[in-house]
């Protein structure tokens, strides 16, 4: 232990202040003259504890710690006990001079708290002083603003009637506005009616002439359709016309080619004979009309219209007739 | 009331009816015919079966019927080589066959053997374009009738196709003059074919204008067996002849009247001649014309009212009317220098006569109504036109190679032919009346 101090005398030393420091600051402290209660303006310091969450990592180097702590206690103890001895020691000489200090220290502080106090009595006077004056102040100063809101006041109801007049007429511009609006929308609307109206009449006539077009039109269609059709009609009719000049004059021809008539049989007067054809123009009677001429003419007019059997076939079936009426009158 | 009711019933049934008629008028059509060739009838005659005859005839039944047929102009006969078959009953013919050959009628017949010696001829006439019969006849027949036989049967087919009576199965008289060793006249009958002539009179001397007395039995004619004209009357079948007219001068050109009571003829014992009238029963004269011309040739007319004669009173000869009670003779003929010879058909309707112009003459058939004049012949020197019983045929006598032949000729001139089998110069044909007339 020696040796070590010997070895470090200046970590000794220094361990050995601290130590005092330590232990004596508390005292001197506590010792020294009570500090005056600082009222902070800004109220009571809110110190809370603040908990510290440690985790086991934590925990186990902390519990380390305190082993090392325990050990260097132990140490301490032992380093304490002889420190103990030579600070008693040195304690006791220190006792001696601090009380020597304490003592004229005293005497100052009585000497400066005399001076203190002399100071504080004229400060409090001329504080005195100064509040009142301040007061004075705060009056004239309350005098004029009480004034000062009186005037503000008053300006202030002469704006708000002023404003409140304003208002009505406002208001009342804008009713006769809103009336005359009224007024402009029922004539707006009363002529947006009228107008209706005869939109509502024109849309009528209008829509009636397109009806009268549109009947017209149809009508004009119906009268093309049937002119159409009539033409058609007549178009098929002349086409039947033809088809039907062609059927009889094929039957005329055919009978012609084969009527041999008699060379000396007299006067060849006119002969009348009814043919009845069937299907396919096969002649299934023929019945003499009037037919004076000889027998032989008869005869050669019977077998024209025999040996021309089957008739000839019309083109459209339609034409085919049944009966037949031929005169044969040669020139 | 009730008749009333009645009537007006039946009149609304009538004009019911004859609505109805009209309506059916109405729905047919009218085709007129205006034109159509002129031509024979198409027929065909199939030759007659003969194989169940033990002999063999050498009368061809179907070739006289064949070649009346086509003599009457009316048919064309069809030549039978061109015949698409042989059928000789009408259950055999196929129809549209003989149609295809343009055929209209078709006869088939067959000649069977009868018991009694006797021949059945059987023949149908059909219709071709109606495929039915028209005639089916059978006749039972000694073989020498045969020939007559077929003329009746081309009567027969004639009528039925015509309406007219057939005159084929009559007779024609003419004068033959024959130069043999000696020159000769005879006065024939025939067929009218010209087949199976048969002497009535021959003579030494000329006979002349044979005239048939309308019942067919006697031939009046003129002979110069006297060395002068006169005209006789013979019975054909008696033979019995009698001399009705023999004055002097002329005896010439009698005619009998329709009744066959009377004979026109040409006397010139009043110096002219002229046209008597003589009642054959009697023979009492009557003169109808006098005329210091010749008036020669007077035929009747069909109704025995009125002569028909030939003068030469205008210059030339032409043809004469005259009432066969007397009157004023009026001219017919003014067309033609040269009109003579006529005979009147059995209608009355037509005349035939020589026509002759400019050294040609023809005969000529005139329109009695409307004087209309027709050239039915065309030779240079025809004469003695006859009209068949039918009027529908002219029989007369051409010249050919100086000789008179017989020609027959159809009222429309269409159809000429020449007789066969004629010997001999053959003049002055006239043809007969109908075997027996009808009623």
């Amino acid at each position: 232990m020696i040796e070590s101090l010997k070895r470090h005398p200046k970590a000794w030393l220094f361990s050995i202040v601290l130590h005092a420091v330590v232990i004596g600051l508390p005292m001197l402290g506590f010792t020294g003259d009570p500090v005056k209660p600082m009222v902070s303006k800004q109220g009571l310091v809110n110190q809370t504890i603040k908990a510290e969450v440690i985790s086991q990592k934590q925990l186990d180097e902390r519990a380390n710690t305190l082993k090392e702590q325990q050990k260097l206690k132990d140490q301490k103890v032992k380093n304490q006990k002889k420190l103990n001895e030579v600070a008693k020691k040195r304690s006791e000489e220190l006792k001696k001079k601090k009380a020597l200090e304490a003592k004229k220290k005293k005497q100052l502080q009585q000497k400066k708290a005399a001076a203190e106090k002399k100071k504080k009595q004229a400060l409090a006077t001329k504080k005195k002083k100064e509040d009142a004056k301040r007061k004075k102040e705060i009056e004239a100063a309350k005098k004029v603003q009480v004034e000062k809101n009186r005037i503000a006041k008053a300006k202030r109801e002469a704006e708000a009637e002023k404003k409140r007049i304003k208002d009505a007429q406002l208001k009342a511009e804008a009713e006769k506005k809103r009336a005359e609006e009224d007024r402009l929308k029922a004539e707006a609307e009363k002529k947006r009616k009228e107008e209706e109206v005869i939109r509502l009449a024109e849309e009528a006539r209008i829509k009636a002439e397109q009806a009268k077009l549109l009947q017209e039109l149809a009508e004009q269609r119906q009268k093309e359709a049937e002119l159409k059709a009539q033409l058609a009609a007549e178009e098929r009719q002349r086409e039947l016309d033809t088809k039907r000049n062609k059927y009889y004059s094929l039957i005329r021809q055919k009978i012609t080619r084969n009527w041999r008539q008699p060379a000396n049989a007299g006067n060849k007067p006119l002969c009348e004979v009814q043919v009845v054809q069937g299907p396919g123009g096969i002649i299934l009677d023929v019945t003499f009309g009037t037919c004076p001429g000889t027998r032989e003419y008869r005869l050669s007019v019977e077998a024209a219209v025999l040996k021309s059997d089957p008739l000839p076939e019309p083109e459209d079936a339609s034409l085919f007739e049944r009966n037949i009426f031929l005169k044969f009158k040669p020139q | 009331m009730i008749n009333t009711m009645i009537k007006r019933q039946v009149i609304t049934l009538l004009f019911f009816m004859l609505s109805m008629l009209s309506q059916q008028l109405h729905a047919v059509i009218t085709i007129e015919i205006t034109e159509g060739v002129e031509g024979a009838i198409p027929m065909s005659v199939v030759s007659f079966d003969t194989s169940t005859l033990p002999i063999k005839l050498e009368t061809d039944l179907a070739s006289i019927v064949t070649n009346n047929l086509n003599r009457s102009g009316v048919f064309k006969v069809l030549n039978k080589a061109q015949h698409p078959e042989k059928p000789h009953y009408s259950k055999d013919v196929n129809y549209a066959g003989w149609r295809s050959v343009g055929q209209e009628y078709l006869v088939v017949g067959r000649i069977l053997k009868k018991t009694n010696g006797q021949l059945d001829v059987q023949f149908q006439l059909l219709d071709v374009l109606k495929q039915k019969q028209l005639l089916g006849y059978s006749f039972p027949v000694r073989l020498r009738n045969i020939r007559s036989t077929g003329h009746e049967i081309s009567d027969l087919i004639y009528e039925k196709i015509t309406g007219i009576r057939g005159a084929f199965n009559t007779r024609i008289a003419y004068i033959s003059a024959q130069n043999n060793s000696a020159r000769k006249y005879v006065l024939q009958v025939a067929d009218t074919d010209g087949y199976n002539p048969q002497t009535i009179l021959e003579s030494d001397e000329p006979l002349m204008s044979p005239s048939w007395s309308p019942d067919g039995q006697s031939l009046a004619y003129v002979s110069f067996e006297n060395r002068r004209p006169q005209i006789f009357i013979q019975h054909l079948t008696t033979a019995k002849r009698s001399k009705v007219s023999g004055f002097k001068g002329i005896n010439g050109a009698p005619s009998w009247s329709p009744d066959g009571k009377k004979l026109a003829l040409v006397l010139s014992k009043d110096k002219s001649a002229d046209i008597y009238i003589m009642t054959v029963a009697t023979k009492k004269l009557v003169r109808l014309t006098r005329h210091r011309s010749i008036d020669t040739e007077p035929v009747w007319s069909n109704d025995g009212a009125s002569v028909i004669f030939t003068s030469d009173r205008s210059g030339t000869p032409q043809l004469y009317r005259v009432r066969a009670s007397g009157g004023q003779p009026k001219r017919i003929t003014f067309e033609g220098r040269y009109n003579s010879a006529a005979d009147i058909s059995p209608d009355g309707k037509n005349m035939v006569m020589v026509y002759g112009e400019q050294g040609r003459y023809q005969i000529a058939q005139f329109e009695m109504d409307s004087g209309n004049l027709n050239l039915l012949t065309t030779n240079n020197l025809d004469e003695s036109p006859s009209f068949s019983p039918n009027g529908r045929m002219v029989l007369y006598a051409s010249t050919e190679k100086n000789k008179g032949v017989l020609y027959m000729v159809s009222l429309d001139g269409q159809s000429r032919h020449k007789l066969s089998d004629q010997s001999g110069d053959i003049r002055e044909p006239v043809w007969g009346p109908y075997k027996q007339s009808r009623q």
